[in-house]
């Protein structure tokens, strides 16, 4: 596990302010992408314009998920524009990142290793697997549940990328980049 | 980013293959499992960038993403560009099943009338068609291509080459 820490000063807290705003602005960007699935069966049921609204979210979706409604939540007995895993994936970033923005970790931003990565790959690949080879009976709810996992552990490295991103000039590894190029000029 | 290896090279082939799994029909179907190839596209931007590290460097996940992000421009690019080829010489089988389907709802009612109508007046050269398959294919691919690319960077982790770092003498 590494925690990147930074000591106050301006430019810290500049950085610091900068961080805050990028995980607001991805924060916002996921409950725009939450919202549209979730509106989807609500205007479908209303004026014609709103339908063709619904239709056109859904065409948006298409390319990206099977869409297939007996694998997908319903709402208002209309289908969502994705299926169950897809909604789970995309609820659990929006989860995520939800509790790593609204909670004070601005000084020090937990930054996992691999074994996160892979434990929340596993979970659904091995869900994926035993469904198909009918050792195991996925239901709506396993396939939510497994897919909100891996987007809450996507979201844990998509906003540390964004630190890292943010705080690049102070990183260690850059100085030791700046070092290279320097010596590599001089010579 | 000042220093770094070039990302042209990781970018374009990650791109390349994002395009082509994405435009080619029956495979393309992949990325209905939540955008499989693009991300797979990223991953793999990300882990030929991490080979042009010099030993001893290890690799940040914004690395992956950056990477990543820039794969996904390129990747969005050749699948329109692919896909739009593709479309013109005929070579997609949805649009001869269609043809088929036109044939036969020509001689039953299937209440897909209007649906069957705008395809068969539809013309992949329509500015309006090209550029929102654009437009949609470029930011599909950079959003999912930086996932991709945060997940390659995540998989890569602290590994680093083996040797030391280079050193002026």
């Amino acid at each position: 596990m590494q925690i990147q820490t930074h000591s106050s000063g301006n430019r810290a807290g500049k950085e610091s302010l900068r961080y805050k705003i990028a995980c607001l602005m991805i924060l916002f960007f996921s409950m725009v992408w939450c919202g549209l699935i979730l509106g989807v069966p609500f205007l479908s049921g209303g004026s014609l314009f709103m339908q063709r609204g619904a239709a056109l979210i859904r065409l948006f979706f298409s390319p990206i998920c099977h869409q297939l409604p007996d694998r997908s939540f319903h709402l208002a007995g209309k289908a969502l524009p994705v299926c169950a895993r897809c909604a789970g994936i995309y609820g659990g970033f929006l989860a995520g990142v939800f509790i790593l923005a609204m909670t004070d970790r601005l000084k020090r931003v937990w930054i996992p290793g691999r074994w996160f990565m892979v434990s929340g790959l596993t979970m659904t690949g091995l869900e994926v697997l035993l469904s198909h080879l009918g050792l195991f009976s996925s239901t709506l709810m396993t396939r939510c549940l497994t897919g909100a996992l891996l987007g809450s552990v996507v979201s844990v490295y998509v906003l540390a990328a964004v630190y890292q991103t943010i705080n690049y000039g102070r990183n260690e590894e850059v100085k030791k980049w700046k070092e290279l190029r320097v010596n590599s000029i001089r010579h | 980013m000042e220093g770094t290896p070039s990302k042209l090279n990781p970018a374009l082939i990650g791109g390349a293959m994002m395009g082509v799994l994405s435009s080619v029909p029956l495979i393309r179907e992949g990325n209905c499992l939540c955008c499989l190839w693009i991300l797979a596209g990223g991953v793999v931007a990300a882990y030929l960038y991490w080979r042009e590290f010099p030993s001893g460097m290890s690799f940040s996940l914004s690395e992956g993403a950056t990477v990543g992000l820039i794969a996904g421009l390129y990747g969005g690019l050749f699948a329109t560009l692919l896909g739009l080829f593709i479309e013109i010489m005929g070579l997609d089988p949805t649009r001869a099943l269609f043809q088929s389907m036109m044939e036969f709802q020509k001689n039953f009612s299937t209440g897909l009338e209007d649906l069957f109508k705008s395809f068969e007046n539809s013309s992949v050269m329509e500015p309006f068609y090209v550029l929102g398959t654009l437009i949609f294919n470029v930011l599909r691919s950079m959003i999912f291509g930086t996932l991709g690319g945060v997940i390659g960077g995540a998989m890569i982790g602290k590994r680093q080459k083996k040797g030391n770092l280079p050193t002026a003498t």
